[in-house]
């Protein structure tokens, strides 16, 4: 147990160094925004392109507002993570499915894709 | 003597791991049946998701195959893969008790316009 | 004691309640008419038995080209094929339905008092079948959407108007039954019928333009396109839709002419009411 325990803290601690010396802090920034993207344009992932327009998309839908300026809309990200996480929260009605809430995206994947809705 | 506490520790070692193994065929057993009690739940009350258990599903790969959550838990429980398998049958337990809560809260839904 | 009374008053009460909407089919037809005629002025109720074609120009234009050459022509045939042969027995349909076949599909759903549940018009094809000792058609496509089909287009023109006596509370509770499904949110998505095809009807889900529930059931069983591209030919009935809709908020859907689908038609169907029959048509 403790062998088990202990391994992936060290398997961690030695990839976060690697990575560290290999990539600055703001290239990670980028990488998290093109993984965010291609959730966000996944059918199966987040298929936010069924109701929002999103810059680069393509058979948009309109029942959501276009995802522009969001960084105005949200000057908290955390707010924005959290209306990701579970619209219903703010409004019961909402058509925007409760995508942490109900699993439908796991916590590291609706990290990307707020790092990816704040850019735009 | 060397030769000796070698052995010694593949024993103890091994004795360790099939352990660890039992543990966790234990939790994935409990987990698996919690699943089903939860979805089984979420159906009674007509809340049930497409994916937990549906027969027709194909949400998550076990080996080169796609299918419900449940299934993939226990296609990975066949294969002593306990990681997946407590992973999945966890998953499905969680929305069956989702789905219960969803009907239950949508209950006197009606329209509001 | 007194608290004892106290909570089983509460209980009593809480049960009582029931659902939220105490409107009933009339009230809930004519909210729903006054809720789309105030979304779009320019559209006439009559109209609505188009669906998103009529809401989009560029949709309609596509649908006016395929309705000129029905891809279904060859299949009513069969349809009607199926209404002329008698069963092994030597009993025919009329046994079932009466010999006039244009007087058929405009009497479902309704309500049967006497078993206490919907009748839907291809529930009541597969219960005739069984009690004729025929093996009974596969449930959702195929012969049973052929010979509902042709059915439907014998009683095209005449008006939809689904009764639910108001004196008959198991009736009424099918019928709120079936709109608490409408309304209802489900499925890992979280979506209700209503989301799409009342409150979001006439916006985009990607391509697709959701069509208004007023109407949906005017011209069933449809052949889709879609539906033809992925094997087989393009028939479906209505309960084949309600499934796909389940399924596409990731809900579980229910069996065919169980009682959940037909309490949903006996709402949904309700709300066509005062529209014709136009069956079948192509969609997308
Ligand atoms: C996520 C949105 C969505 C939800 C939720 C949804 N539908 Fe649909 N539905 C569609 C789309 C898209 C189509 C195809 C385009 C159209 O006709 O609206 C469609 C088509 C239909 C049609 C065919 C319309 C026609 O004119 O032939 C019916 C009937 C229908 N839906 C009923 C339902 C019912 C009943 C429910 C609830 C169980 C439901 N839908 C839930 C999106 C949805």
């Amino acid at each position: 147990m403790k062998l088990k325990g202990k391994l992936p803290v060290m398997m961690l601690v030695v990839m976060a160094a690697v990575s560290g010396i290999s990539m600055p802090l703001a290239s990670a920034n980028e990488e998290l925004i093109a993984k965010g993207k291609e959730i966000s344009f996944d059918r199966k992932k987040g298929n936010c392109l069924t109701c929002h327009q999103i810059a680069g998309g393509t058979l948009m839908g309109n029942i959501g507002p276009p995802l522009i300026a969001m960084k105005a809309r949200f000057p908290d990200k955390a707010k924005l993570r959290a209306d990701i996480w579970d619209m219903t929260k703010r409004n019961p009605h909402t058509m925007m499915p409760p995508f942490g809430k109900y699993g439908v995206l796991t916590d590291s994947e609706i990290d990307a894709v707020t790092e990816f809705v704040h850019s735009l | 003597m060397k030769q000796f506490s070698g052995i010694v520790l593949v024993a103890v070692l091994s004795i360790g791991f099939s352990s660890f193994a039992l543990a966790d065929e234990a939790a994935y057993k409990k987990l698996h049946a919690e699943a089903v009690a939860a979805n089984d739940k979420a159906l009674a009350a007509g809340g049930e998701w497409r994916d937990a258990r549906g027969k027709k599903s194909k949400f998550i790969k076990c080996g080169d195959k796609k299918m419900s959550i449940l299934h993939a838990a226990e296609c990975y429980a066949a294969k002593g893969d306990y990681d997946n398998a407590i992973k999945y049958a966890e998953m499905a337990k969680d929305q069956g008790e989702q789905g219960y809560r969803q009907a239950m809260n949508q209950k006197n839904a009606g329209p509001r316009h | 004691m007194k608290k004892v009374i106290l909570i089983v008053l509460a209980a009593g009460l809480s049960l009582g309640v029931g659902p939220a909407f105490a409107t009933t089919q009339a009230e809930d037809i004519a909210a729903l008419k006054a809720y789309f005629a105030e979304r779009w002025p320019n559209i006439k109720d009559e109209d609505m038995v188009n669906g998103a074609y009529s809401l989009s120009e560029d949709k309609r234009i596509n649908w006016e080209s395929m309705r000129d050459f029905p891809p279904y022509e060859d299949h009513l045939a069969i349809g009607e094929e199926i209404w002329n042969t008698p069963f092994k027995n030597g009993n025919t349909w009329a046994s079932c339905f009466g010999d006039d076949p244009s007087t058929i599909r405009n009497r479902f759903p309704h309500w049967n008092a006497r078993d206490k549940k919907v009748e839907t018009l291809e529930g009541n094809i597969i219960q005739c079948q069984k009690a004729n000792g025929e093996e009974p058609f596969k449930a959702k496509k195929g012969k049973i959407a052929y010979f509902s089909a042709w059915l439907a287009s014998q009683a095209n023109g005449q008006t939809i108007n689904v009764v639910v006596p108001q004196d008959d509370p198991d009736a009424v509770a099918a019928y709120e039954a079936g709109r608490q499904f409408f309304y209802a949110k489900r499925g890992q998505l979280n979506l209700s019928c209503a989301d799409c095809h009342v409150y979001q009807s006439g916006l985009y889900a990607r391509g697709n333009l959701l069509s208004p529930a007023r109407g949906h059931t005017t011209h069933f069983p449809v052949w889709r396109g879609k539906w033809a591209r992925s094997g087989g030919d393009g028939f479906g009935t209505l309960h084949r839709r309600y499934g796909g809709c389940n399924s596409q908020v990731r809900a579980k859907s229910f069996k065919a002419h169980g009682e959940e689908y037909s309490n949903l038609e006996y709402f949904h169907a309700s709300m066509s009411n005062g529209l014709t029959i136009e069956a079948p048509d192509y969609r997308e």
